[in-house]
C-alpha cells in the first residue's frame, strides 16, 4: 500500500453543542479518488473546510505530503498544492469567467505586489486561465460575467478555478450539486481525465458519479467515518446501508 | 441543460465607455480652465472655491481606493487629512517652510499611521472595522486638541505656505490651483494603474469574495494593509495641500464629520469608479454652496444631504457615475423617434423658463424689495419678508421643474408654451421618482458647468445629460401618438 498523501487524525470540531467533526480519521493515497459520502449534516463540508484552512480544528492533526498543516493559514495550503471547490458556488460574481480564473492563476504565480502593469492583456495570466476554462468546457464563455452564467456553468467555473492553481490534490465539495444529467456526465469525464496526475477527495451526493469515479469510499455519519473501502465493499456493507444508503443503494 | 443567459453585446459596452469618458474628458477641460474663466469673469473666489473642491476630490479618490475598490469601510479617513495638514502647520511653527520637507513628513507620518492603525483595524471585519477606524481618527482629533502649544482646539495658523526652492510659488492662487489640479490628475492616474494591476485585482477580488481569495492562495491581509497605506498617503498629501490652501489647520480636519463627508462624496459619485469621487466632491460642494446659502434651512443643509444620498443610493447604486451608463434602448423607444423636439424649439422653451425666472426674481427683489424700503425701518420684519420671498422663488422652481413635468401638463412652463412635453422612454408621463431623478440630473448638468447640455446637440434624440440619466425624452406634443 502506498504511503498516504493526506492523513487526517482524530480531527475534532464542534459548533456550540454540535460535534460536526468527531474523532475523524481518514487517509488518502496518491492518485486515488477518495469519495466521502454521508447524509446531510454529517459534517462533510466542515471536514473540507478544515482541510482547506477556512476553519481551524479544535483538536487533531492534518498531515499533507509529510507536513503537519493543521494550523497553516488557508493561503499557504494552496501553495502546497491543495485546492478546494465549494459546495455553494463561491466565485467572483462581478468578474468575467476569464478574470475569475485569472485570479486563481495569479495566486499560483507567487506574490501580486505589482502595481503598474495592467492585468488585462497579460498573456502570462490569460493563457493558463484560458487553458483551465478549456479543460472544463467553458472557453466560449470566457468574457461572460460569472453572475450571468447558468448554474451548471458556475459549477464548472468552480472547478476551473481550482485547477488553475495547478494543485496536486483537489478537495471537491459536491461538484455535481444542482447539475443536469449531461453536465454531470461531462464533469465525471473531466474528473476522470484529471485522475492521471491528481489526487482527489470527492464529497458527492450523486451516487452514479461516486461509483463511477471512486477508488475508495468513506462513509461519514455524525462527523465520524463509519466505514472505508472499495465501492463494492461499501455497497454491500450492512452498517452503511442502514445508516445512509438505504433505498438509494438499490438504484446504484 | 440549455443556457438562457444573454451575452453582453460588446458594441453596447463600447458605447457606454465613450459616453462616460467623454463626460469626464470634458469635465477635466472645464477644470483646467477655471482660473482663466475666473479671471475673465473677474471672480477670483471661483479659483479658491475650485481649489478646495479638488483637494477634497483627491481625498475622496484616495478613500475610494480603500472603500470602493478594497471594500474596507473606513470611517476614519479624515485622520490622514489632519496628519498631512499638521505636518505643514507644526513644521512652520518651528520656522521650517521647506515644501519638500513638509511633503516628506506628510507622506511619512500618514504612511506610519496607516501602517500601525491598519495593521490592527484590518484584523477585524464589518462594523468592527468601521468603529475601530473611527476610534483611531478620534484619537488623532483629541491628540491635536490637547496640543496646546500648537493651537489646541482653536487650530493653528500656517503663516507661510510651503516653499519649493522657488520652483513653485504656492502663494499665487492660480499656481496653487494648478498644483492641486496636477496632483489630482496624478492621483487619478496612479489609482487607474493600481486598480488594473495585479495588486489591484487582488484587492478587488478580496472585496468581491475574501474567502475564495484565501482559498486560492492570496494572503489578503497584507494586500489590504498595503492598499490602506497607499490610500492613507494619498490623503495625507491632500491634507498637505489643504493646509496650504486654508493657511490653517484644525483638529476638526480629523473629526468624524469630515470622514463622513468623504464617504458621502465617494458614495455619491460612485464607489469603485475612477472619476466618481471627483464628481461626488464637486456636487457635494456645489450643494453646500447653493443649498447652504438658502436662508434658515441653509444652516441645516446637511439634513437635506442625507435624504439626497438615500435617493442616490436608491435610484443609482453606483452613484452618479452609474447614471452615466445609458440604459439599454428599448424597442418602444423607437416609436418616439418621429416626435423628438427640434433643438431650436427646446432652446426657445429654455429661454422662456429662464426669462420667467428672471422676471419673477426681478419682481421679488426690485418691486417687493422696493416696496419694503418704503416701509418704516424694521430690519427684522424686512428680513423675514425677504426670506419668505426666497422660499416663494424656490417653490416656483420646484413647481416648474418637478411638479409640472410629472403632472398632466408634462413639462415646465416654457415647454408647455412651446408645445413640448417631457416623457419617459415608453412615451408615458413621468413617474414622480423619474421627475425627481431628472431634477437631480439637471443639478448635475448645471453643476458641471453645463457640460451636460453638450450632448443635446450630439445626441440623435437630443437628450441632455439629465434626459439620459432619467431616461426621458423631450417631444413635440402634437406628434405624440
Ligand atoms: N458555521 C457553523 N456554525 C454552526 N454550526 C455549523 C456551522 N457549519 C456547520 N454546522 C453544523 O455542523 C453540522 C455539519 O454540517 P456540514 O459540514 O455542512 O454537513 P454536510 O456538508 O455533511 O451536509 C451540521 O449540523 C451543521 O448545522
Ligand atoms: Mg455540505
Amino acid at each position: 500500500m502506498k504511503q498516504p498523501v493526506l492523513q487526517i487524525k482524530d480531527l475534532q470540531k464542534s459548533f456550540g453543542g454540535v460535534h460536526a467533526t468527531d474523532n475523524l480519521t481518514l487517509d488518502v493515497t496518491p492518485n486515488e479518488i477518495h469519495a466521502v459520502i454521508g447524509p446531510n449534516g454529517a459534517g462533510k463540508t466542515t471536514m473540507i473546510a478544515q482541510l482547506s484552512g477556512a476553519l481551524m480544528p479544535d483538536d487533531g492533526q492534518i498531515v499533507f505530503a509529510g507536513r503537519d498543516i493543521t494550523r497553516l493559514p488557508a493561503y499557504r495550503r494552496s501553495h502546497l498544492g491543495l485546492a478546494r471547490s465549494f459546495q455553494i458556488t463561491s466565485v467572483f460574481l462581478d468578474f468575467s469567467c476569464l478574470e475569475n480564473v485569472s485570479l486563481a492563476v495569479l495566486a499560483h504565480q507567487g506574490h501580486a505586489f505589482r502595481f503598474w502593469r495592467a492585468v488585462r492583456g497579460d498573456r502570462t495570466l490569460s493563457d493558463p486561465a484560458m487553458a483551465s476554462l478549456e479543460r472544463v468546457g467553458l472557453a466560449d464563455r470566457a468574457d461572460i460575467r460569472a453572475a450571468n452564467l447558468a448554474h451548471g456553468e458556475q459549477r464548472q467555473l468552480e472547478i476551473a478555478m481550482a485547477l488553475a492553481t495547478e494543485p496536486s490534490f483537489l478537495l471537491l465539495d459536491e461538484p455535481m450539486a444542482g447539475m443536469g444529467q449531461s453536465e454531470s456526465a461531462r464533469m465525471i469525464e473531466t474528473l476522470n481525465t484529471l485522475k492521471r496526475d491528481k489526487t482527489m477527495l470527492l464529497v458527492e451526493h450523486d451516487m452514479d458519479a461516486v461509483f463511477a469515479l471512486a477508488d475508495r469510499i468513506s462513509v461519514l455519519v455524525y462527523g465520524q467515518v463509519i466505514a472505508t473501502g472499495a465501492p463494492d465493499d461499501i455497497r454491500n456493507n450492512d452498517a452503511v446501508r442502514k445508516a445512509y444508503l438505504g433505498d438509494e443503494a438499490g438504484d446504484a | 441543460m440549455m443556457s438562457t443567459v444573454t451575452q453582453d453585446p460588446p458594441a453596447n459596452a463600447l458605447a457606454r465607455i465613450t459616453l462616460r469618458n467623454g463626460f469626464y474628458g470634458a469635465l477635466l477641460v472645464v477644470l483646467a480652465l477655471v482660473p482663466l474663466a475666473a479671471q475673465l469673469a473677474g471672480a477670483g473666489n471661483w479659483t479658491s472655491f475650485a481649489t478646495q473642491i479638488l483637494i477634497f476630490a483627491i481625498a475622496a479618490v484616495s478613500l475610494n481606493l480603500i472603500l470602493g475598490y478594497g471594500g474596507m469601510i473606513s470611517f476614519g479617513h479624515a485622520a490622514f487629512m489632519a496628519i498631512g495638514g499638521y505636518s505643514v502647520g507644526i513644521a512652520s511653527v518651528y520656522g521650517l517652510n521647506n515644501g519638500f520637507a513638509h511633503l516628506a513628513m506628510a507622506i511619512g507620518f500618514s504612511a506610519l499611521f496607516a501602517l500601525v492603525t491598519g495593521a490592527i483595524a484590518l484584523r477585524t471585519r464589518g462594523v468592527y472595522f468601521i468603529m475601530i477606524t473611527l476610534a483611531f481618527a478620534q484619537m488623532v482629533f483629541f491628540a491635536f486638541v490637547s496640543l496646546e502649544e500648537f493651537g489646541g482646539d482653536d487650530g493653528l495658523t500656517v503663516n507661510s505656505r510651503s516653499e519649493f526652492a522657488g520652483l513653485i510659488d504656492l502663494e499665487r492662487e492660480p499656481t496653487l490651483y494648478y498644483t492641486v489640479f496636477v496632483v489630482l490628475l496624478a492621483t487619478l492616474y496612479l489609482t487607474h494603474r493600481i486598480v488594473n494591476s495585479r495588486f489591484g485585482w487582488v484587492i478587488r477580488g478580496a472585496r468581491s469574495n475574501e474567502a475564495r481569495m484565501l482559498t486560492l492562495g492570496h494572503p489578503v491581509y497584507r494586500y489590504r494593509l498595503t492598499c490602506y497605506v497607499i490610500g492613507g498617503i494619498m490623503c495625507g498629501v491632500a491634507g498637505f495641500l489643504f493646509a496650504n490652501y486654508a493657511n490653517f489647520v484644525n483638529p476638526e480636519d480629523a473629526a468624524w464629520t469630515t470622514s463622513g463627508e468623504l464617504i458621502f462624496m465617494v458614495v455619491l459619485g460612485g464607489m469603485g469608479s475612477l472619476f466618481g469621487p471627483v464628481l461626488g466632491a464637486i456636487v457635494f460642494f456645489m450643494m453646500e454652496e447653493t443649498v447652504g446659502s438658502i436662508p434658515i434651512v441653509g444652516i441645516y443643509w446637511k439634513i437635506f444631504f442625507g435624504p439626497f444620498l438615500v435617493l442616490v443610493v436608491l435610484f443609482a447604486r453606483e452613484g452618479i457615475d452609474g447614471w452615466l451608463v445609458p440604459r439599454a434602448v428599448k424597442a418602444s423607444d423607437a416609436a418616439l423617434a418621429d416626435a423628438i423636439a427640434p433643438l431650436a424649439r427646446r432652446l426657445a422653451a429654455m429661454l422662456i423658463d429662464v426669462a420667467l425666472f428672471a422676471l419673477s426674481a426681478w419682481l421679488l427683489i426690485a418691486v417687493l424689495g422696493g416696496w419694503l424700503m418704503t416701509l418704516p425701518r424694521q430690519p427684522y420684519h424686512q428680513d423675514l419678508v425677504m426670506i419668505a420671498c426666497v422660499y416663494v422663488f424656490l417653490a416656483g422652481i420646484l413647481v416648474n421643474h418637478l411638479v409640472l413635468p410629472a403632472s398632466k401638463w408634462r413639462g415646465s412652463a416654457g415647454k408647455i408654451a412651446m408645445g413640448l412635453a417631457v416623457v419617459g422612454g415608453d412615451g408615458r408621463t413621468l413617474a414622480p421618482a423619474q421627475a425627481v431623478q431628472r431634477v437631480f440630473g439637471q443639478v448635475l448638468t448645471i453643476a458641471t458647468a453645463l457640460i451636460g447640455y453638450v450632448w443635446m446637440v450630439a445626441d440623435r434624440e437630443h437628450r441632455a445629460l439629465h434626459d439620459r440619466l432619467a431616461a426621458t425624452r423631450v417631444v413635440v406634443r402634437g406628434r405624440l401618438k
